[in-house]
């Protein structure tokens, strides 16, 4: 599976959990049932956790593309603009961070996972992430 | 008459099978679950002559997350049986995402 489709079907994956659990959720709230799932602690942390996530990257996202509308144009016409505007990194940090709450801690939540495990496996993520740019920078297939 | 311990709410009636079996509804759901995953896989097979397992199989865990919800309303499903059915759903969704569909 190529890369770009794995990136979508994470984002997909990840919206899929957001909206069954918000789904459940919202209409117990609604209707006023007995035994919420939300009073389970790890539900209750895995939600907001994801919540808050997408809420931060969203706010960030709104932050830095008002930064960018408001920039004036300090050049002179036909020069060229080396400086970035905005820091595309402070962007795209809580994108990632946000995929990697949905695809590495929700599952090990929901799961009862240790996070002794859940640090291995970012360990050989990171790993596999540096020996990955590696090879891409020496070109081999 | 027989007397119910819990009252004659439906609430209460159907809680009553739990006092004894406390995943009596849930082997209900899942019951439900492998009806529907087996109905929906072999229409789809008589239609098109080919069927999707995977998809059969998260279709009907939705339809089991869906009527396990409306059950908490009442108040005869447990938040525990509804979390095993959320994570059944979680965990066939994530294998369809990430399955090959060749």
């Amino acid at each position: 599976m190529e890369f770009r489709k794995v990136f979508i079907n994470m984002a997909l994956l990840g919206l899929a959990i957001l909206s069954m659990l918000s789904f459940v959720i919202i209409f117990q709230a609604d209707n006023n049932a007995s035994e919420k799932i939300i009073d389970n602690e790890i539900i209750n942390k895995t939600y907001y956790d994801l919540y808050g996530n997408l809420s931060t990257s969203q706010s960030i996202a709104s932050q830095q593309n008002n930064i960018f509308g408001e920039v004036k144009p300090t050049e002179s016409y036909g020069e060229l603009q080396v400086d970035s505007v905005v820091s595309p990194t402070k962007a795209f940090k809580s994108f990632l961070l946000g995929v990697y709450n949905i695809l590495i801690k929700l599952p090990s939540q929901f799961l009862g996972i240790s996070t002794i495990v859940t640090a291995i496996i970012t360990a050989i993520l990171i790993i596999s992430l540096i020996v990955g740019i590696w090879l891409l920078w020496k070109g081999v297939r | 008459m027989y007397d119910y311990p819990n009252g004659t709410t439906i609430e209460s009636i159907l809680t009553y099978p739990t006092m004894g079996s406390p995943y009596f509804w849930l082997w209900i759901l899942e019951g439900l679950f492998i009806i529907s995953f087996l109905s929906s896989f072999f229409s789809e097979v008589k239609l098109f002559g080919k069927g999707k397992i995977l998809s059969s199989f998260v279709v009907s865990s939705f339809f089991i997350v869906v009527l396990g919800t409306l059950g908490s309303v009442i108040g005869f499903i447990t938040k525990e049986i509804l979390i095993i059915l959320i994570v059944q759903f979680v965990v066939f969704l994530a294998i369809f995402f990430f399955s090959s569909d060749d």
